[in-house]
Order: structure tokens, then sequence, then C-alpha cells
């Protein structure tokens, strides 16, 4: 196989180094090469055919994000990063929206509940490839939050019968769960997020929302290692209104750059490396 | 005007049974299309594929002639004209070969590859939609699905308005449900059924509605759905996102240069089709190796 590399930004060594690693696999782009090579056919007349062949470049500006990719640099960043993304994981991938989060908010959503939930995502602020805003039109959402008609649960049946009382409490997603539509590119496309109608109105309500959602933008995970302001963390007893600083920092690490190939905890890694060489 | 030549040629319908014969056609049409004809030929056909095909016993004189060759008995078989198109093989290079490969041959893990097969459609593709569905989709869709279809010769799509007509239903979760194998499916996804050559006759594709609540999310999934049943492809997330073969559906919907050339080397003649992997690697290093070494393109008889 032939690789033809697309220099570009003079970063032959992060190109080189990506190919040379399995885990970051960058994209490849194929062309087809005319009148490469030809032979001489003996039937059914004397003829001369093309073998068309085909070339595989790779452009190394796909890694020129890193450049400005100072957020890498911090370690204890990195760390908690890596915990909410990958969660231990070596095969999970970072997955982001594919662009402005457009809302639908569902009716019977109680309106005091659905006020200060607009106001929890108003106060998020700008974040570099992620906006959002709200429609009440479900045709031009991409991300419906909707009071459904039955009990759901992100857990499966046996699974949520086992918990007791308190477990029911305490879990963000023991009566509310969502789906993400993504594509082969681990990016989302949209999100159904599905509410039981038996907890609107708990106490704890509007913060598992608020949970449940900023979880939903990253597809991240809860910790008990967060700091216990951020919607990050496990427990659902957060004073916050706000998201706090801890997870706007999640936030604008994970949106920072909108990856065009698919990058797990290894892959991540591998950037981290091949930032540092940059800069060094 | 004639010219005598001999040529070789694989029977593709002999893939399937792990096993090639060589068929010497003696003379041609003097005409350079990709579909040729054969007027005489000489075919040696192994010993359980003729009994399969011809059902009456062996003569006295064909056990005289047995060709052993590669642990096999062959029969000889004169004037060997089976019913079908001959076409030229059709030369493509293995950078390609390994992409096609990547998403035409569904596998999954590598000890499963050298089975798994290449499916694709033989007859038109005729669509009924369910009454659900609503007319702007459906209208979207059939932009969509034409523009793909058109790229290949062989392919055809028609919309049906009784579903007897129709080796494709496309429906949505929560209404009527045409397949019922797929009741409890999670996701978005079609039902495909194929014949023992591996050519698809019929689909059902049932968008889960629910999940995608609302019509362009629908489209979306319909689109990718009905791209992929072309094939019973696979995305490759190696290629860069302006290719719809990528997976980068809903980021780009048009059909790029590679997407194309993909699409219309699956239903190239210049191969035989509804193979196994390792037959369809064979064919090419033997096509390659006539090629290269005699100057001269291999013939693939396609069978009706």
């Amino acid at each position: 196989m032939k690789y033809t590399l697309l220099i570009i930004l003079g970063m032959i060594f992060l190109q080189s180094k990506a190919q040379g690693s399995t885990n970051l696999k960058l994209n490849k782009t194929y062309s087809k090469v005319l009148n490469n090579e030809s032979i001489t056919l003996r039937f059914p007349q004397k003829k001369t055919i093309k073998l068309d062949s085909f070339t595989v470049a790779i452009d190394s500006s796909q890694l020129s994000f890193l450049k400005d990719f100072s957020l890498l640099d911090n370690n204890e960043l990195i760390r908690n990063y890596k915990r909410h993304v990958f969660s231990g994981s070596k095969t999970r991938t970072i997955s982001q929206f594919l662009g402005p989060i457009v809302i639908l908010i569902d009716e019977k959503l109680p309106q005091e509940i659905k006020s200060s939930f607009i106001n929890f995502i108003e106060d998020i602020p700008e974040i570099e490839n992620l906006k959002f805003s709200f429609t009440k039109n479900l045709e031009d959402a991409n991300y419906f939050i909707d009071i459904v008609d039955n009990e759901v649960s992100a857990y499966s049946k046996d699974d949520f019968n086992a918990l007791d009382e308190q477990e029911i409490l305490n879990d963000t997603f023991s009566q509310m769960t969502y789906k993400l539509y993504a594509n082969k590119n681990n990016k989302f496309i949209s999100c159904h997020y599905k509410i039981s109608p038996s907890i609107i109105n708990d106490s704890l309500f509007l913060t598992k929302l608020k949970k449940g959602f900023f979880s939903s933008l990253g597809g991240f995970y809860e910790s008990y290692r967060a700091p216990k302001e951020s919607f990050l963390n496990s427990k659902t007893d957060i004073n916050n209104v706000y998201l706090s600083d801890y997870d706007i920092m999640v936030l604008k690490y994970h949106y920072k750059h909108l990856y065009q190939f698919s990058i797990n905890s290894n892959g991540f890694d591998t950037l981290i490396n091949f930032r540092k060489q940059l800069i060094n | 005007m004639r010219i005598y030549f001999i040529i070789f040629s694989l029977l593709c319908s002999l893939i399937s049974l792990g096993q090639e014969i060589e068929t010497k056609i003696t003379s041609h049409k003097e005409k350079d299309t990709e579909t040729i004809e054969t007027s005489h030929s000489r075919a040696l056909l192994p010993l359980k594929y003729y009994k399969q095909k011809f059902k009456k016993p062996l003569t006295r004189k064909d056990s005289l002639n047995f060709v052993y060759k590669d642990n096999d008995t062959l029969v000889v078989i004169e004037n060997y004209k089976p019913k079908g198109i001959s076409v030229f093989y059709e030369y493509k290079d293995s950078t390609f070969l390994d992409l096609y490969t990547r998403v035409a041959f569904k596998f999954k893990n590598d000890s499963l590859k050298n089975e798994a097969t290449m499916k694709y459609w033989k007859d038109d593709i005729s669509i009924y939609f369910a009454k659900e569905i609503p007319k702007k989709s459906k209208k979207k869709f059939l932009d969509f699905a034409n523009n793909v279809i058109n790229q290949v010769d062989s392919l055809k799509l028609k919309e049906v308005k009784r579903i007897e007509d129709s080796n494709y239903i496309i429906y949505y979760s929560g209404s009527f449900e045409y397949e019922s194998r797929m009741e409890h499916y999670t996701d978005s996804d079609f039902y495909m059924h194929w014949n023992g050559k591996n050519q698809i006759y019929k689909v059902a594709l049932r968008i889960k509605s629910d999940d995608l609540f609302n019509e362009n999310l629908r489209l979306i999934e319909m689109k990718r759905l009905f791209f992929q049943s072309l094939g019973y492809f696979q995305f490759n997330t190696d290629l860069d996102c302006s290719n719809y073969f990528s997976g980068c559906y809903a980021e780009s919907e048009t059909l790029s240069n590679l997407d194309i050339e993909l699409l219309q080397y699956h239903y190239s003649y210049g191969i035989c089709k509804g193979t196994d992997y390792k037959s369809f690697i064979t064919q090419h290093e033997k096509a390659k190796e006539v090629l290269r070494e005699k100057n001269i393109r291999i013939v693939f008889l396609h069978e009706e």
C-alpha cells in the first residue's frame, strides 16, 4: 500500500509517529492515479489498457489543532478528564455533538423547573464548538427533553428492581435515561432525553436533570472523585445552581476540537505525547 | 472477421464450491466489449460439481478422460457453453481492493474473514413505503436513493404502491410490524434476505421512530440503512468524512468519487459476484497473474 503524506504545518514527525502507533488512526484520503501503469493486451485485439491505481494520503493537518491545545499540558486536568470520558475503559472513545444543540423541552415539564433549567443552560459560558438554543418546534430540535408516559430508567428491569429506595433517590439515572444517536465518526446527531413522570415532583429532580443533561453532552461518566460542587460528582445532593468551574473546564476541554478521527484512551495519551514533543 | 485464441475463464457459479475451473475458449468475436460471447469451449468440471449440475451418469469415455489436478478429479466436457454472460476481468490495484474488501465483506472477527461473503442485488429494487411515512420524507429519501442507484448501471429502483409488488419495505416502529423478527430490536435496522448465490432479494427497513423523534433524524437513518443494504456494506472509519462510506452520515450526504467507485465496483461483473472473501482474493491473484504474465484478461462467466 502506498502512502503519500501531505506535509502540512511541518508536522512530519507527528505524522510518522501517528502511523507507527496503533493507538491513533488518522483519516485517510484515497485518490485515483490515472495513467500510472499500462499493459498491452494480446486478445481479443492488440490494445493497451491503463491499470489505474490508488494512493492513500494522510493529511497531518488533522493534528494541527495540537499546537493551540494548551489544556493538554495540565496533568491534573487530563487525569480528571479521562476519568469522565473513558472511565477506565480502553475501548471507549471521545464522542461529541456535531453542531449546535437545539433543545425542545416537553410542555409537561413544570414551568418553574423549566425556567431554572433554561437559566442553567444559558449561564454556560461560551464554549468553542458548542452552542445551545431552544425551540418549540420538534422538527427543528436535535435534543428533546421528553416526559414520557411510562416509567423509564437507565437500568435494566432486573437491575432497577435490585436498587433500594435510597439508591433510587441518589442515582441520577434511576428514573431518567437518554439515548444518543451518533454516526460512526463518534458524533452525536441527536439526543432523546426521557424522564419518568413519577420523578417530576421529587426534590432532587432539577439537580438530576441538570446532571443528566450535562453528562449527555459528552457521554460523560460521573465520579465520586469529582469536586463535590461538580455536576459530574456521583452524589446528587449538589447545592450548585450552575455549572462549577470544574465542569466548565471539562466541557471546554471536550469541545476544544471536533476530532475527525476516533480517539480511545490510548489514542488520547498519544495526542498528549505529540503535544509534549511539539512544545519542547 | 473471427480470431482464434485460447483464453482462461472462470465460471463464477463454481466459486461458491471453493473450486475454480478453467474453460478454454477457442474462438471469439473480434469485438472488444466488456461482454463477450463464446462459440466453443472445453471445460474441466470438478466431479462433485458435475454430478450436482448434470445429474446423469458418467460415460466410460468421461472416466477415461478424467484430469487430476490439485487432488481433485476433473471431468472434461467439450462444447460446454453455460448460459449467462461473460465479462472481462476488471483490474483493480491492491490499495483499492483492500479498501473494497473492508466495506463489502462483513465478518465478526478475523478467523471468520475467509468465509465472509459479499452480497448484492440482482433484481430491481421495488420499495413500498408504509403509510406513516410523510410524503416529504419519502421524496427526500427517493432523491437520495435515486442519486445513489443512478451511479450503478445494473441497479434500478422504483416505488410501488402495493406491498405484494415490493421487495423492499420501509416502515416506522410503533405501526404495523412488517418484519416480526425486528420487533424487539432496540435500534433502527434492516432485515435482509439473500439466496444461496448471496443475491439480496428482500429487505425490511425499520426506523425506531420514538428515539429518532423527528423526520429529519429519521431521514438520516433511513438513508444510512438503505445505503448499507445495497451490499450489506460496512462503514470504514479510516476514510475522511467527505466519503459516505466513512460513516459520517449527517456530516456529508453526497457521494464522493471514491464512494461511486466502490459502489460501481461492487456491481461490476468484471469479477465474480456473491463470492466469499477467500475466493475473491484468489480470483484476483489468478486474474492479475494471467494479465501480467500472458497479457490476457481472464473472462468471468456469470451463469444464469
